[in-house]
């Protein structure tokens, strides 16, 4: 338990630095019993990820996806780390980034290509697009355009879970961004009175948009901000898929008895905000500092180092993985476009 | 198969970029990854990397041109591929432009409107009594006066009967009746009349008459209506006739602007239908340039318009000449009134069968008679006569008037 | 049929509708031990308890955000704002949440929550508590908006509310809580659609087209006019989005004068689309005078009571509007 609090101490006074120390390994060790299969899943779920956000830019700088997009590439293990540690009946509300919050929550790759393209086949009927993407049967909320709009709703989704008694839990995903929004504070104050059962997980990637977070705000451990209403609050490496899915693991335990918790998952995006972003805003060297603590290369050393899995099977899954980024872009590219005649459809129930 | 590099949209709203500087040359050689070229967007600047291993084969865009987002700039592949030909611009639309719509000068409601078309009510004749200078429906339905007078009899007007045109109530209707029987005139007869009187001082009217064998007509008219659906009328082809005519002396289609003859471009005859609301005159336009059948379903569909209250103002205006058909009452001549501001008024009186030589033989023939007046300031007898006699021959001579 | 006030319409409403459907539940800023800013909620804590009647911290974006997520995940949520000019805290998940999951979605959600509301002004609340900003609300496709005038009204519109699929923002008029009215028995399950008029005094010579409290102010000018052997007929809204559109157009038709009465601020205010409904339609060829609106005028609502009664429509300056068109 004392080694629990260091280790936790450890990591908050770390992140009062912007600029990160390399980790080498994991700082937690097998503690979790966690299955060859989980781990495979977890492996192959995160190159899925990157593969798709991959294809998703280079689809859009071709013209195929409209509008604008924001890919996680960099951020895979926060939501995988997450979502895996959750059951289907968990609720998630993801972020506009949040792919891998969505592939986390083990949603159809074909459905969510087909929505950025915009086809009818799409998980929206191609009206939602890649910022609102949802799959209710997997219980995913949906995806929030607006920065923050999601933390009240996953409010409504937990107070519903604690209402009909429910052993699950809601996630409410959101960026460093949304820390500073009215909803935020709102929504945690609100869910800590009532004891909710919602884990707040924020994805802290040290840039609301432009804006680095030293600039907006003067503590810039968003974890600490838990205290003011009364709930825990945690930061932890947002790189280290086996600590986020172990720290999840535990906090969902946690928020059923206890109420909200806020988790920090402290991660870098690779990539700019949207794909019109010109990064003038942060240094190349500090791109790849960041790019050479890639979540999923430390994975791999991690599984193979362990002997959990082999060269040869972690090959295959990442073959098995662009395999299955090309079959969804096939099965959206073959889709038809929705149609203005159904424009009525589901405005009203 | 060579590789395109294409000016990439990075934005939401990107439709072009602008390419700053070009970083290779043709023939280097690139891999996976080195940036290519610079282009600048609505945002910002940046570098795009090649996309594939190769040889720079064609750049295709200098440096400082705009080009539209997904457009291809360059071309990279094994050196000596061929490259496709370069896309067609895609051209711009004409948006046609639209046609400005001139709005009814005179204020009336839509109520208003509605009642006086559908009693072929002419606007400018009714008085207004919107507090704003508007015609309303009430205008329509009786006069200011019999209102005024109702209200102060105390009369409800909806149990008066009015003596005007579908049912317009009269101060005249609200008072009892003397010895004389007292009509007053109805707001169409009013406006015949005025016109009529104008017409008639205004202008040196002088009328001819002649007479037309119309027997060849008359057989091919009832060939034709054996053979067709369309029921050819005497009178369409008296129009078909008079337009041809028209054709060879336009100054019979003509206006007189003080000191100027203006000869009208289109030939769109004014025929009178009578209705029971009235005389009424509505036009076929460009009745040249119709066949006899077209013509025939035109004036078929004018004659019920007419006689259903459902002409519009577009069927009423714009004639250039008038044709008026009173053979059916047995009349064998008359001075028609000229329609102003046109230059002549043809006639059309009845078909008599008359005996007449042809070929040494006594036989029966249908002879029309017909009769013109013409305005003496715009045409003199000769040219009027000559129009005229051009008519007889026609009517003679049917088949031209099908050619 | 008994009398009761429009509070009370209210409260029975939702008590009845609780008391059917165990997934209801109410939440708002002092529902609960107070029993409502305005006495509403009176009972229903003692009734339904605090599982279901949950009196909430002052944080209006909060409260309309997680009755979305309830709404989102099988619970009927009524939410409070205590005053309809808090309405702008609630904008995101009212307008960009709720509004949009069905449809962004592609049908996969549905958001079956009712915003109740107060609005109006004449309870010297001055500029910040006395708006009626419904128009803000009609120009979002996916929420529907109803604002009854009388106690029977109010609370059939209410259960239909409740039981509608779709978020339903419900204005109420704060000066007629306690205005009385009939209403049927208890036991009466009665519910009125939306999107449905009620045609509240028949007449012939002229129609007034209007919602919540102007009603009865339009009743009182038809009364003046019936003396001087003027028709006029009255008609209540109820529902602005969805419209009973073809009830103005027939109204129109037959009368072919129109005064459209509200409190709400003239330019901009939903009187502009009520007129373009029947201007558009095949009533214009029946009209003998322009379609008139009589709104609130284009101030903010000020403190003094003269001020505040003269800045809305009142009985003279809706008889001026009719004696314009006669």
């Amino acid at each position: 338990m004392l080694l629990f609090n260091a280790i936790l101490s450890f990591d908050i006074l770390n992140n009062y630095r912007y600029s990160y120390r390399s980790y080498g390994q994991f700082i937690v060790g097998s503690a979790m019993k966690i299955t060859k299969a989980k781990h495979l899943d977890m492996y192959l779920k995160m190159v899925q990820t990157r593969r798709f956000e991959e294809k998703a830019a280079k689809l859009f700088v071709q013209g195929k996806v409209h509008g604008t997009a924001h890919f996680c590439i960099g951020e895979e293990a926060t939501g995988i780390g997450v979502c895996s540690a959750l059951e289907n009946d968990d609720y998630i509300l993801q972020t506009h980034r949040g792919h891998n919050q969505g592939i986390g929550k083990n949603m159809d790759i074909n459905l969510m290509m087909a929505e950025f393209l915009g086809k009818e086949t799409g998980y929206c009927k191609g009206k939602g697009g890649c910022m609102h993407i949802a799959d209710f049967s997997k219980g995913s909320l949906g995806a929030n355009g607006i920065v923050g709009g999601g933390i009240p709703l996953a409010v409504g989704a937990a107070l519903s879970q604690k209402y009909k008694k429910k052993d699950n839990i809601t996630v409410g995903f959101f960026g460093d961004g949304a820390a500073n929004e009215g909803a935020f504070h709102e929504s945690l104050n609100l869910a800590s009175v009532w004891k909710l059962p919602v884990l707040f997980v924020c994805t802290n990637n040290y840039y609301g948009m432009s804006t680095h977070l030293s600039k907006s705000m003067n503590i810039t451990d968003i974890s600490i901000r838990a205290e003011s209403y009364g709930i825990k609050g945690m930061a932890i490496d947002g790189n280290d898929i086996l600590k986020i899915y172990e720290e999840t693991t535990k906090a969902k335990k946690y928020v059923m008895k206890n109420g909200p918790m806020l988790m920090v998952l402290n991660t870098y995006r690779w990539m700019g905000h949207s794909k019109s972003d010109a990064q003038a805003y942060r240094t190349k060297e500090e791109v790849d500092e960041w790019k050479a603590k890639c979540p999923i290369k430390r994975y791999r050393e991690y599984l193979l180092n362990e002997g959990i899995a082999t060269e040869n099977t972690l090959s295959e899954l990442d073959k098995q993985a662009v395999q299955d980024i090309e079959t969804a872009v096939e099965f959206a590219e073959n889709s038809p476009e929705p149609r203005i005649e159904n424009i009525f459809e589901d405005v009203y129930a | 198969m060579a590789e395109a590099v294409i000016m990439p949209k990075t934005g939401m709203a990107m439709e072009e970029g602008v390419i700053t500087e070009w970083l290779v040359k043709e023939g280097d050689t690139v891999s996976i990854g080195d940036p290519i070229v610079e282009i600048e967007t609505d945002k910002s600047s940046m570098e795009v990397e090649s996309d594939c291993d190769g040889t720079v084969l064609k750049i295709l865009y200098k440096n400082g041109t705009t080009v539209p987002v997904v457009q291809t700039i360059a071309w990279i592949g094994s050196p000596g591929e061929s490259i496709p030909a370069p896309p067609n611009e895609i051209k711009k639309e004409d948006i046609p432009a639209k046609k400005l719509m001139v709005a009814e000068k005179i204020k009336a409601t839509p109520a208003a409107r509605r009642v006086a078309s559908e009693r072929c009510l002419p606007l400018k004749d009714i008085s207004p009594s919107g507090r704003n200078g508007e015609i309303r429906v009430a205008d329509v339905q009786s006069t200011p006066l019999a209102r005024r007078m109702a209200e102060a009899e105390g009369v409800d007007l909806k149990s008066v009967e009015g003596s005007g045109h579908d049912g317009k109530i009269f101060s005249s209707d609200l008072n009892r009746m003397d010895e004389d029987t007292r009509i007053p005139l109805t707001n169409i007869q009013k406006i015949t009349g005025q016109r009529m009187l104008r017409s008639h001082t205004e202008i040196p009217s002088v009328s001819m008459d002649t007479r037309a064998d119309v027997t060849e007509m008359l057989k091919m008219r009832r060939q034709l209506n054996e053979n067709l659906k369309e029921r050819i009328t005497i009178n369409d082809f008296v129009l078909k006739a008079t337009a041809l005519a028209l054709e060879e002396n336009p100054r019979l289609n003509s206006i007189l602007d003080r000191d100027t003859v203006v000869i009208m471009p289109s030939i769109n005859l004014s025929i009178a239908v009578a209705t029971d609301r009235g005389l009424l005159v509505p036009v076929v336009k460009e009745v040249n340039k119709l066949t006899l059948r077209q013509l025939s379903g035109k004036t078929a569909a004018l004659v019920r318009r007419g006689r259903e209250g459902k002409l519009s103002p577009d069927d009423m205006e714009d004639g250039t000449f008038t044709v008026s058909n009173i053979g059916t009452f047995g009349i064998t001549s008359f001075t028609p009134i000229i329609n102003q501001p046109q230059a002549a008024i043809l006639g059309i009186c009845a078909i008599e069968e008359t005996l007449k030589l042809v070929d040494e033989e006594v036989q029966p023939r249908q002879v029309m008679s017909l009769s013109i007046s013409f305005d003496h300031r715009i045409v003199d007898g000769a040219e009027a006569s000559v129009f005229f006699s051009r008519i007889k021959e026609l009517l003679e001579n049917p088949l031209v008037i099908l050619a | 049929m008994r009398e009761i006030t429009y509070a009370e319409a209210i409260n029975e409403a939702m008590s009845e509708e609780m008391r059917q459907d165990d997934n209801i539940i109410f939440i708002g800023e002092d529902i609960g031990v107070y029993g409502g800013a305005f006495g509403v909620s009176r009972g229903m804590l003692e009734e339904f308890g605090e599982e279901r009647v949950r009196d909430t911290p002052i944080t209006e974006l909060a409260i309309t955000g997680a009755a979305v997520g309830a709404a989102l995940t099988g619970l009927r949520p009524i939410a409070e704002l205590m005053f309809s000019d808090f309405m702008t805290f609630a904008m995101d998940p009212l307008v960009n949440q709720a509004a949009k999951s069905r449809f962004q979605f592609g049908g996969q959600a549905s958001v079956p929550m009712v915003l109740r509301t107060p609005g109006g002004s004449g309870t010297g609340a001055a500029e910040q508590h006395s708006q009626s900003l419904e128009a803000w609300v009609c120009h979002v496709p996916g929420l529907k908006v109803v604002i009854p005038s009388t106690p029977y009204d109010a609370k059939g519109l209410l259960k239909t509310a409740i039981r509608d699929n779709n978020p339903v923002v419900f204005i109420e008029q704060k000066l007629l809580y306690r205005t009385k009215g009939e209403v049927p028995e208890q036991g009466d399950d009665y519910t009125i659609p939306l999107g449905v008029a009620d045609i509240k005094r028949a007449g012939k010579d002229l129609t007034i087209v209007t919602y919540g409290r102007m009603v009865q102010r339009s009743l009182e000018v038809a009364e003046i006019f019936a003396s001087e052997d003027v028709d006029i007929e009255v008609i209540d809204i109820r529902s602005l989005v969805p419209l009973d559109k073809e009830c103005l157009i027939q109204s129109a038709k037959k009368t072919g004068k129109v005064v459209i009465v509200h409190e709400a601020c003239q330019t901009g205010g939903y009187g502009g689309e009520l007129s373009s409904v029947i201007v558009d339609s095949e009533a214009f060829f029946y009209l003998d005078a322009p379609v008139k609106r009589v709104g609130g005028l284009d101030v903010p609502i000020p403190y003094n009571p003269g001020l505040e009664a003269q800045v809305v429509p009142t009985v003279d300056s809706i008889s001026s509007a009719v004696r314009e068109l006669l």
